[in-house]
């Protein structure tokens, strides 16, 4: 709950088109099994420069994480086959260097929240989910890892 | 003899050939119909989808939108109920997962008439279909249909078959005007029926996504004659940290239903009641139920004192009767309050509570 | 000589009329009553949904149990499978039933084990417990792993996990079961969402892994399988859990829940005294006591089954280890009518006593051996006898009974079909249509022959094995009312 970030005053833009940070193009794994959101995040990301490769369940994620080597990870909790939080144990035992922002839908426990971090995530955003903030916390991500 | 032989060869067989060669088409059929209908209504998604995503990320305005899906919902079998209902469908997974669009869901929702679906759906007379209406309503925030939902909140007033169908519909439409009303919920006191186990959890859920106040008649709510209103109360004063009347709850201890004690039990301990202390040593020793006498002693473990620590230490070193699990609980609240009472008092605690201490350690979780 | 066979022949006709007779009625009202308990079902899915039960924290707890016994090469994947299960609140308890092989070693290593302190209850009695072990990684907080001395039975494992559990639910299942991941999530809900009744038990559909595209412990894709017996298995399942089991749970008198997947409220599984490590059926038998319970206990109860595919299991594929397998599930049959006998017509013991113990004992534990009895007389006894038999009636009451018995499947197919689209393939539902016509010429023999073979040994093991039936841990202090 407390993790919903409010930004009803926020002024209300287009994902920021006009900043293009990231001149080669990053790859991002983004795992998610709803159709919807999917294209949704594909959309706003690829709008601003990134790769997008989409896994919709967690065994296919482990192995993209393997063969299509992102530069971020970014994941759902609740996935078919294996959930989230296996990925994100998987993705910092295997590739720690590899930034994961997890995901987490409207109103799931606090609990998931605090063992995406406890298993190594590096960030957190919750549905509903500002365009804005997404893109700047993968950059943000982006930018300390380098 | 010959009677039957007739029966069955003139009418029996036939009548089954035709009901094993009816399900045979009926199998085909089926199998046809759904691939051809599946493959129209992913394209109908999919447009949806694609559409929805196009408009709500590039910045335009609602009068955009709305202007856009008029000419967009001419390319999808748009008149189609089904086709609606995966348009709705969309618009609450849009609305789940953007900030900042509750408002312009709601207004295309409107604009499009498919407010019109979501009420056929609550007129018909399948339960399934009626509960998808108020899902519609509850999830996409639309306070018109209060009045859709109003007529099932009376027992009277339903031509359903079972009284059971009754209550399950009415509990569902609880839940839907409890999250669309912006009155406090003071109503609910007047819930006709049990509350489902199921319920309390949709009664937090909303409770958890809607900001909803909590009722001025809530200790009303805690001398309801319904015992799980009671109970419900309990669970909303928690919610809400509503800690004036720590009396009123220390009162419930003397209910006569387990799982209202239980309930009460439960929320002194949430709601940080210390006063509450003295009266759950003493349910403790009169309460019948293990189930509760490990909830008092969970509580106990969040807000007792020294006064709890040399009580349980007695009970659980002289009563050899004790029942093992409970034992378990007493321990760890002992633990909670004072980690050094066992290894400053050694010598008192026999082997089975040394053991069973090391248990608590290792294999930390209890549960109810 | 000849009158005495002419005399057992007319009693034997009239008798299989009126017993297939109210055979064919008794189906036909499980019939409607299934389609109407699936229709109510299904009318009920969005009554509770699933999101708001996976996000809550006032969900009740759910210990998942499952018994290993020499199963090296597959554990691991397994118990992933078991851990990514979708529900708040539950743990994972592996038995291992002392292997012989490297389970254990396998389990440590992977999950990075360690011996703890555990203060164990044996609530049930049961084979000896050598050490409980749990994960240094907190990723595996949910697992518990037991290790104990073999009882040679999944009883006796199952019983230890019991004990070991935290939980007031718990499943049972095998450590090679494949559950779908919001099992627990669809086991609980006839538990939360009833009011007058208590809910004791809830069991779902088992379908064959056999061909099936499994991946590390997850099912991929769903197939249809390849061999014989597998295949008549498959169909076996499809129609006796869509059809059978649904119509009972509608009749609020289901006796059986699956060995492969069924949640048990704790409480009153172990008041019954848990699994009987020395039955052939362990699962019905758990039931039959459960029920018995409640019924001395004057509580209401309810067992609900539900029609959704969760568990995917390895069937026998071929005939030795099938005949195997009925043999065992006909000795256990009987078993449980034998032992619990006392429930017949006991009006202490109700519905259980008056209809589901009558009806077990003259449409299921009866009909192998009237079929038996059929053969029997077709081929001794009618050649013998003067009268011309009416061949052409025989005949066509036959081809009466087989339109009977396929039309039945065909529904259940139907059913199967609309309601869940199981094969994606229209080719393996052709196949399915293909095996439900040649079935009772093939595979229900076999099945007749094992379950007769069961019996008899059931019989021959005689009563000194089987005398002292009611063991002692049955009746346990330990448990107090709650």
């Amino acid at each position: 709950m407390g993790y919903r970030i409010d930004l009803k005053n926020e002024e209300k833009t287009a994902p920021m088109k006009e900043e293009k940070v990231n001149s080669k193009a990053y790859k991002i794994l983004l795992v998610e099994d709803n159709n919807l959101t999917n294209k949704l995040i594909t959309n706003i990301l690829e709008k601003n420069n990134y790769k997008v490769v989409v896994a919709v369940d967690g065994l296919q994620a482990i192995d993209m994480v393997e063969t299509e080597n992102p530069d971020v990870v970014l994941t759902d909790i609740l996935l078919p086959m294996k959930n989230g939080l296996e990925i994100i144990d998987f993705v910092n035992k295997n590739k720690p260097d590899i930034p994961l922002i997890a995901i987490s839908g409207y109103g799931e426990e606090e609990n998931t929240v605090v063992e995406a971090f406890k298993l190594g995530a590096d960030d957190f955003i919750g549905k509903p989910f500002s365009p804005n903030e997404l893109l700047a916390r993968i950059e943000r991500l982006l930018k300390d890892r380098e | 003899m010959e009677h039957v032989e007739e029966i069955t060869r003139f009418y029996v067989v036939p009548i089954l050939l035709f009901f094993f060669f009816g399900f045979f088409v009926l199998l085909i059929l089926a199998r046809f119909f759904y691939n051809v209908r599946k493959k129209r209504i992913e394209n109908a998604e999919n447009k949806i989808i694609a559409f929805l995503i196009d408009n709500f990320t590039s910045g335009y305005s609602i009068e955009e939108i709305i202007a856009n899906s008029k000419t967009f919902i001419k390319t999808i079998p748009f008149r189609r109920s089904w086709c609606k209902d995966a348009f709705i469908k969309e618009l609450i997974i849009l609305k789940n997962d953007l900030t900042n669009v509750d408002n312009e869901v709601l207004q295309l929702y409107k604009a499009l008439e498919l407010h019109k679906r979501s009420i056929k759906l609550i007129n018909y007379y399948n339960v399934y279909n009626k509960r998808l209406g108020f899902f519609h309503f509850q999830e996409l925030e639309y306070h018109e249909g209060l009045k859709y939902v109003t007529p099932y909140l009376k027992t009277g007033k339903m031509r359903l078959s079972s009284n059971r169908r009754k209550q399950k519909i009415i509990s569902n439409a609880y839940i839907t005007y409890l999250s669309l009303t912006n009155k406090p919920i003071d109503f609910f006191v007047n819930f006709p029926f049990k509350v489902l186990e199921a319920d309390v959890h949709k009664i937090i859920d909303v409770l958890h996504h809607n900001k909803t106040k909590i009722p001025r008649n809530i200790e009303e709510w805690l001398k309801s004659k319904n015992d799980s209103i009671v109970r419900i109360g309990l669970k909303i004063m928690v919610y809400h940290n509503y800690n004036a009347s720590p009396k009123l709850i220390i009162n419930l201890f003397n209910a006569e239903n387990k799982m209202v004690r239980l309930e009460a039990i439960n929320s002194v301990a949430e709601l940080y009641m210390v006063e509450a202390e003295e009266p759950l040593l003493e349910l403790f020793t009169k309460e019948t139920s293990n189930r509760n006498k490990k909830g008092i002693s969970r509580a106990l473990a969040i807000i007792g004192s020294e006064k709890t620590v040399n009580q349980f230490a007695e009970i659980i070193t002289l009563d050899k009767t004790l029942n093992k699990e409970l034992k378990l609980y007493m321990i760890k609240t002992i633990e909670e309050i004072d980690d050094n009472y066992f290894s400053l008092n050694q010598e008192v605690f026999d082997s089975e509570i040394i053991l069973m201490r090391k248990h608590i350690q290792t294999h930390n979780a209890l549960s109810i | 000589m000849n009158e005495f066979l002419y005399q057992f022949y007319r009693i034997f006709e009239i008798f299989i009329a009126v017993y297939y007779g109210t055979y064919i009625v008794f189906y036909f009202i499980l019939a409607i009553l299934s389609v109407y308990a699936i229709k109510k079902f299904i009318d009920n899915v969005n009554f509770l949904p699933e999101k708001v039960l996976t996000n809550t924290k006032y969900t009740v707890g759910v210990s998942v149990i499952a018994p290993a016994f020499n199963e090296e090469t597959t554990i691991i994947d397994n118990v992933n499978s078991l851990l990514s299960l979708n529900y708040p609140n539950f743990e994972v308890i592996i038995i291992n039933d002392g292997s012989t092989d490297g389970t254990l070693e396998a389990l440590i290593k992977e999950f990075n084990l360690e011996k703890i302190d555990f203060f164990y209850q044996e609530k049930i009695i049961t084979q000896r417990i050598r050490a409980h072990y749990k994960s240094k990684d907190s990723v595996y907080t949910k697992l518990l792993v037991v290790d104990k001395v073999n009882g040679k039975s999944k009883a006796d494992a199952s019983n230890a996990g019991i004990n070991s559990s935290k939980f007031p639910y718990f499943i049972c299942t095998d450590v090679d079961c494949i559950l779908r991941k919001d099992t627990i999530t669809q086991l609980i809900k006839p538990f939360i969402e009833e009011t007058d009744k208590r809910t004791i038990a809830t069991g779902g559909t088992l379908r064959m892994s056999n061909s099936s595209e499994v991946k590390r412990g997850y099912l991929i894709k769903m197939h249809f399988p390849e061999n014989w017996y597998p295949r008549f298995q498959e169909l076996e399942y499809t129609r006796s859990f869509l059809f059978g089991r649904m119509a009972w749970s509608q009749l609020n008198s289901l006796l059986l829940v699956s060995g492969g997947l069924g949640m048990f409220d704790k409480e009153i599984a172990v008041k019954a005294g848990g699994y009987w490590h020395k039955s052939m059926g362990e699962d019905m038998e758990l039931v039959t006591r459960m029920r018995k319970v409640m019924h001395q206990r004057k509580e209401k109860f309810q067992i609900k089954y539900i029609p959704e595919t969760l568990c995917w299991t390895e069937g026998p594929s071929n005939r030795r280890t099938f005949v195997k397998q009925r043999t065992r599930w006909g000795r256990g049959l009987i078993q449980t009518l034998f032992t619990h006998k006392n429930i017949f017509f006991n009006p202490k013991y109700g519905k259980t006593g008056f209809l589901i113990f009558p009806y077990y004992f003259l449409y299921e534990f009866l009909t192998p051996i009237i079929e038996l009895m059929g053969v029997i007389v077709f081929f001794f006894v009618i050649p013998f006898l003067d009268i011309g038999v009416d061949y052409s009636f025989l005949l066509w009451i036959s081809i009466a009974c087989y339109l009977f018995y396929i039309s039945i499947t065909m529904l259940s197919i139907v059913i199967d079909e609309i309601l869940y689209r199981t094969y994606d393939d229209t080719k393996e539902i052709l196949t399915l249509m293909m095996i439900a016509i040649v079935e009772p010429f093939f595979y229900h023999p076999v099945n007749v022959y094992s379950y007769l073979k069961g019996y008899f040994l059931f019989l021959k093991g005689g009563e000194h094995k089987w005398g002292n039936m009611e063991r002692q841990g049955f009746n346990n202090k330990e448990t107090k009312n709650n």
